[in-house]
């Protein structure tokens, strides 16, 4: 892809990130905190798999950016925490397994990083270690959430392939 | 890319299992349970959780609490996203609700301290975060 048209692709990517995560905020949690689905979080797996771990890399960063912008500090860490450690933890699933990794496995290992990712910050924010009293909840909602985000990359993958 | 294979579902259902008896393997309420409101992590106000009341906390005229039923919720926030209010009624101990733009948390506690709280269970979970 060249240059131009790579950036003009990132930025539509960005922006259905943003749109997702927004649409996503709108429908109360099934079971909060960890009850949304993590839809952005397809968008980061489509570029690790599709273009590149920069790329998912970058995503990741200019959404936590959007939301330290928009909705402060504290927002914007959740979101940088979630992300990355999600994100390292995919792109470490695909090393090791020498990127046989399932989709839904992705998609799972990503939720759960993220629900830890984002307890932990919150932990730090409130002063108060949440982490052992919501951890089996962490997961439940993670196995949950990230296998449905990784059915619907499976359902979507497809249709984004034939541009 | 594989959708799914057998190993993932295996690994999934033995993970859930195990939450699942993580969380039936702790008690949900507790009678006698308090409830401590934390700025900044340190403990402001604590209290029983009978009788049913409402109160505005000092130094946050924004933030308004109520208990109803050994409940308590934040019922009136200030803040933008009002996440603390949509979190609603908390109550087993161990519990949090928290409401990060003022830098306030309640939480429910039993009668055996934080300590054995944290160790404890919860139910329902009830707090500010959540993929943001």
């Amino acid at each position: 892809m060249r240059r131009g048209k790579k950036i003009a692709f990132l930025g539509v990517l960005l922006g259905l990130m943003l749109v997702l995560s927004l649409a996503e905020g709108a429908i109360p949690p099934i079971l909060p905190p960890f009850g949304r689905i993590g839809l952005p979080n397809i968008v980061v797996l489509y570029c690790l798999l599709c273009l590149g771990w920069r790329e998912a890399g970058t995503m990741v960063l200019l959404k936590a950016g959007f939301a330290f912008i928009t909705r402060g500090a504290v927002a914007g860490t959740l979101s940088l925490s979630g992300g990355l450690l999600s994100f390292g933890a995919a792109v470490l699933l695909l090393v090791c397994t020498k990127k046989r990794a399932t989709l839904a496995a992705l998609g799972v290992t990503g939720a759960v990083a993220h629900n830890a990712g984002q307890l932990a910050v919150f932990s730090f924010w409130a002063k108060t270690n949440v982490l052992p009293v919501y951890f089996p909840l962490m997961l439940i909602a993670g196995i949950l959430t990230g296998f449905a985000t990784g059915t619907v990359f499976r359902l979507t993958l497809p249709l984004l392939d034939r541009k | 890319m594989k959708w799914v294979s057998k190993r993932d579902l295996l690994a999934m259902a033995a993970l859930l299992l195990a939450a699942l008896l993580l969380l039936f393997l702790r008690p949900a309420k507790e009678d006698g349970a308090r409830f401590e409101v934390l700025a900044g992590g340190q403990v402001i106000l604590s209290g029983s959780l009978k009788p049913d009341r409402e109160f505005v906390l000092s130094g946050y005229p924004g933030v308004t609490l109520s208990i109803r039923d050994q409940r308590i919720a934040f019922t009136r926030s200030d803040c933008p996203d009002k996440t603390c209010v949509r979190t609603g009624y908390i109550s087993g101990p161990g519990q949090v609700s928290a409401c990060l733009p003022n830098g306030l948390v309640v939480r429910v506690v039993g009668g055996g301290g934080v300590d054995m709280v944290l160790k404890r269970a919860v139910r329902e979970p009830h707090m500010e975060c959540g993929r943001v």
